[in-house]
């Protein structure tokens, strides 16, 4: 999907080099404007809009005069926000929450973060910059370089109506850390989590997962050294408004371990539930498969006060011909991309299938390298079919069904061969070799799709496909749309509103770019 | 008492006859172009561009033939997507207008109007500057009677008598690639830094000026054009009740949140609010936002200024008398009628079917049993589906916006949140309602055929 917003930015800004065939100068013929860089605006994981990043005016040496022009998801343009600020910034994300938008701007020259909190009116509500150290840099880069892939942030969160947390990855001497912030839109007053202040283990990380009326939630990931491949999951809690920390606590304390994938906040209650993959108390996540899916939920001291279990041997098995260790017959492993409950109280899991085959490039490289195989490991990653679990309200397993597609392979580089399945699913996923494309939901759970691309042939077609599966008003659809046109000379999709894809159709000839906003089937 | 027996049928007859259109709706039948006039027509807009292209002169003569280019190319457009209405009555009506203010003001005679109707769905009404004035229909339906379409016509005609047109493409032209200017443009050209706030100052300080010209313009048309039809028979106070129509007319009488739930719910597929819910504003953003800005921009005087000025010209010189109708009303009437279901006939073939269908539902309301009407609706369905199949709505219907009419709008939000099944559905109810009504109609039977098709498709899925 970045890929693809790149592709539009480069082609938009194509759009604006000039013609000098007249003798005379026009206003066109010195007006520059270029655009920087564009994205999507998120108020959780509900699409709002998107944004478009333009740099107008050269102020100084030092200076640049910018426009964000804001989109609504209808792709009306509704605002425009004028400012001048360092020549080197970009945004990498943007976050909407009802009253105020938040972008985050990344100065890679100055080495620092700054989040910027517009009101409707286009005034700054707050700022706040962190100044980067060189590899707290590099890691910031290397952690938002490749986002976005499911449609979701990675960095800027809105968070109910109160305001937006962010989460930053830093690096410190030869700790992996991070540093969480929230900022209210109502006020010009923030709070600071520094998690290098109490950090034992090497390497930590955290990702949000989301809010109560109260807390605000976040998975942190810990490994005791950088490389021991044992990473261990704990959930930490904050009160909203305080700031304090509430919670920490292992989410592997427990009869199994647990690796929580999304929040579940329970209307009128204080208590919140978490979805996710549980695997044996002496397994090891990264090189393990999963037992099956949990829900476990925990009250505001952190407790966990239920659990629920679907095993794949257990109630999975009776939807799917899946063995003990979590093998669908045909189809292998499965990858969870996405868990979710809906309004209406029913869960969904979306995963999607992979298998450790033989690599025949990888064979042929090291015959004819006599033993060496040329950088290409002997097994690749086999990607297959997409599945969709569906639960009821107690979290019972109620239908799965396999979606098939065409299987895709991802080759792993030399001495890859004694990976599990498992790791290699996580470099595919690292590496966004899965067919997966993203969730889009509303903030209230009320319908979601999931999109995959698939390349298929068949009577009359041959090239790539859009695919969804859709949930809304109780029912399950399914859709494609043939990316591949014999008319338009390229095409290519952007997220949207749920239940909307934006396709965008090149036509070289007629030198027109047709971008349309798309109902989903 | 035969008397008296006489005057009773006589009154009852009559009654009948006013009652009838009610009763028996109206059957409309599109308008046949006189496709040998439009030639013609066209030909003269050539022949006027290559006059006016070799009497253009001065050093900026590319740059203003560039211009009248497009404008050819423009008016060209028009003609390609079968915009002008060119019937014979309709051509005649127009004419007999355009005549009565020509005769009675010999000053316009060397100006020899092309005049004609365009079936754009917006109400306009403009003259290009070369000779050709173009009225909506959509315009005239609005109206209340001839007086008021001399008026518009009078504005337009002024325009063209003072060649406003003309004047604004040379002035621009002129200043644009004037020394000083180029000059200006050079040095901001050059400059390393500040370019756009230096251009944007230069660009607003002539946007304001050539707008500010502008409205001068029009203010000039109306009381130009009011002096040219002050000549006429026509009523001239019918300028004010004009331009008062103008001031209201986004004025919307018809709430569609209402009336789409009447329209589309049915015992076997009842209407869903959800499918009119208004969505939270984004950023804050209502139709009503505005600035101060924007407002300086605007081309035109508001209307109410318009009608002050023009008061105190008609008090000044004595209340106007006149007719409200020099051609006959009805004719009037018949056009007004043939139009409103002309302007959505052509919306539907031009593939606005989003528009055509707001637009039907509207006409729908005032001529409840039209079998075009519902035709046209069952028909704007029955896109709605294959496009929709096909991932290519959009091709066919605006997108919801805070800009748009509210009531448009709501419409817009309403196709966008019908699934397929919906459509066909939906369609198929509407239509299911008529079908004995209109079975020997071979038109309303075809469309009912394709959405009986697509019902049934759909009906099988979940």
């Amino acid at each position: 999907m970045r890929k693809q917003l790149t592709l539009m930015a480069v082609f938009m800004a194509c759009l604006f080099i000039q013609a000098e065939a007249q003798n005379k100068i026009s206003f066109e013929n010195v007006r520059q404007v270029y655009i920087r860089n564009n994205g999507q605006v998120m108020d959780g994981e509900e699409l709002k809009g998107y944004f478009t990043f333009y740099v107008t005016d050269k102020k100084d040496r030092k200076t640049n005069a910018y426009m964000i022009q804001i989109l609504d998801n209808n792709l009306n343009k509704v605002k425009e926000i004028e400012f001048e600020d360092d020549k080197d910034i970009q945004i990498l994300e943007s976050s909407y929450n009802n009253s105020a938008i938040m972008f985050l701007f990344y100065n890679r020259k100055e080495k620092t973060l700054e989040y910027r909190c517009y009101g409707f009116d286009g005034k700054v509500k707050s700022t706040y910059t962190k100044d980067l150290t060189n590899r707290t840099r590099m890691l910031i880069e290397s952690t938002y370089g490749g986002k976005s892939e499911e449609g979701q942030n990675e960095a800027i969160f809105s968070v109910n109506n109160v305001g937006f947390t962010t989460v930053i990855p830093v690096k410190e001497g030869k700790y992996y850390s991070y540093e969480i912030n929230f900022f209210f839109t109502d006020r010009n007053k923030q709070w600071t989590f520094e998690a290098a202040e109490e950090q034992e283990d090497k390497w930590c990380t955290a990702l949000y997962l989301g809010a109560t009326d109260s807390l605000v939630v976040y998975e942190v990931i810990k490994q005791k050294r950088l490389m021991s491949r044992e990473a261990h999951s704990w959930l930490i809690a904050f009160n909203i408004f305080t700031g304090k920390k509430q919670f920490e606590v292992s989410t592997e304390a427990e009869d199994y371990k647990f690796f929580p994938m999304n929040i579940v906040t329970l209307k009128g209650q204080s208590e919140f539930m978490l979805l996710g993959t549980y695997y044996d108390p002496e397994g090891r996540v990264a090189k393990d498969a999963s037992l099956g899916l949990a829900s476990w939920r925990y009250n505001t001291a952190g407790k966990v006060v239920s659990k629920k279990y679907n095993s794949w041997e257990g109630p999975i098995s009776k939807f799917l011909p899946a063995d003990a260790k979590g093998r669908v017959a045909d189809v292998g492993y499965i990858y969870f991309h996405k868990v979710l409950q809906t309004e209406d109280g029913k869960f969904f899991a979306v995963g999607e299938g992979y298998k450790k085959v033989v690599s025949g490039l990888g064979l042929a490289s090291g015959i004819l390298g006599a033993g060496n195989s040329g950088g290409i490991s002997m097994m690749k990653l086999k990607i297959t079919d997409m599945i969709m679990m569906q639960f009821d309200e107690q979290f019972n397993i109620s239908n799965a069904k396999v979606y098939e597609k065409n299987s895709n392979s991802m080759e792993m580089p030399a001495g890859a061969s004694y990976l599990t399945p498992h790791t290699m699913a996580l470099i595919a996923k690292s590496y966004k070799a899965f067919d997966y494309d993203f969730t889009q939901t509303d903030k209230n759970h009320t319908r979601f799709s999931v999109g995959y691309s698939d390349f298929v042939k068949e009577d009359g077609f041959k090239g790539r496909t859009f695919n969804t599966i859709s949930y809304a008003d109780g029912k399950i659809t399914t859709d494609k749309i043939n990316i591949t046109s014999n008319k338009a000379t390229w095409t290519t999709l952007m997220a949207a509103k749920p239940g909307f894809i934006v396709i965008m159709e090149y036509f070289k000839k007629e030198k027109k770019l047709d971008i349309r906003l798309e109902k989903l089937n | 008492m035969s008397n008296f027996r006489s005057i009773l049928i006589t009154t009852l007859l009559l009654l009948l006859h006013y009652y009838s259109p009610a009763q028996t709706a109206w059957l409309y039948t599109p308008v046949k172009d006189d496709d040998g006039k439009l030639k013609t027509l066209q030909a003269e807009i050539r022949k006027q561009y290559e006059k006016d292209s070799v009497s253009i002169t001065g050093e900026n003569k590319k740059y203003i033939l560039e211009i009248y280019r497009d404008r050819l190319k423009g008016l060209n457009e028009l003609f390609e997507t079968k915009e002008p209405l060119y019937s014979p009555e309709a051509a005649a009506y127009l004419a007999g207008i355009t005549n009565e203010i020509i005769n009675k003001n010999p000053e316009l005679k060397t100006l020899a109007p092309r005049v004609f109707f365009s079936r754009a769905w917006w109400p306009n009404a403009y003259s290009t500057g070369e000779g050709t004035i173009v009225f909506n229909i959509d315009l005239f339906t609005r109206l209340q009677n001839e007086s008021q379409v001399a008026f518009v016509l009078c504005h337009e005609l002024a325009h063209l008598y003072l060649n406003h047109s003309n004047k604004k493409i040379t002035r621009y032209i002129n200043t644009i690639y004037s020394e000083e200017y180029q000059q200006k443009l050079k040095e901001i050209k050059k400059k390393q830094y500040d370019k756009k706030e230096e251009l944007d100052k230069l660009e607003m300080g002539f946007a304001f000026k050539s707008l500010r010209h502008s409205r001068e313009f029009e203010t000039e048309a109306d009381s130009i054009g009011l002096r040219f039809m002050k000549n006429t028979n026509y009523n001239c106070k019918e300028s004010l009740t004009c331009l008062g129509i103008l001031d209201e007319i986004d004025e919307e009488k018809m709430d569609y949140s209402k009336q789409l739930p009447k329209l589309f719910s049915f015992s076997g597929y009842p209407f869903k609010t959800r499918w009119i819910e208004k969505e939270a504003a984004f950023f804050g953003v209502t139709a009503a936002v505005k600035d101060k800005l924007e407002d300086s921009l605007k081309t035109h005087p508001d209307c109410k200024e318009r009608i002050k000025s023009l008061e105190s010209i008609l008090q000044r010189d004595s209340a106007a008398k006149g007719l409200p109708f020099v051609q006959s009303p009805e004719q009037f009437t018949q056009l007004q009628q043939l139009f409103a279901f002309e302007g959505i006939n052509f919306c539907f073939q031009s593939k606005k079917v989003s528009r055509t269908l707001f637009n039907a539902i509207k006409l729908l309301e005032q001529n409840p049993q039209n079998v075009y009407l519902v035709t046209t609706i069952g028909n704007c369905f029955n896109q709605f589906f294959e496009k929709q199949k096909n991932h290519r709505l959009n091709n066919i219907t605006d997108n919801p916006s805070p800009f748009r009419e509210k009531n448009y709008n709501t419409l817009l939000e309403f196709i966008s949140r019908l699934s397929l099944k919906d459509i066909s559905h939906i369609g198929y109810h509407f239509m299911n309602q008529y079908s004995t009504a209109f079975s020997t109609d071979a038109a309303f039977s075809k469309a009912f055929q394709q959405i009986e098709k697509n019902y049934t498709e759909t009906k099988s899925s979940n």
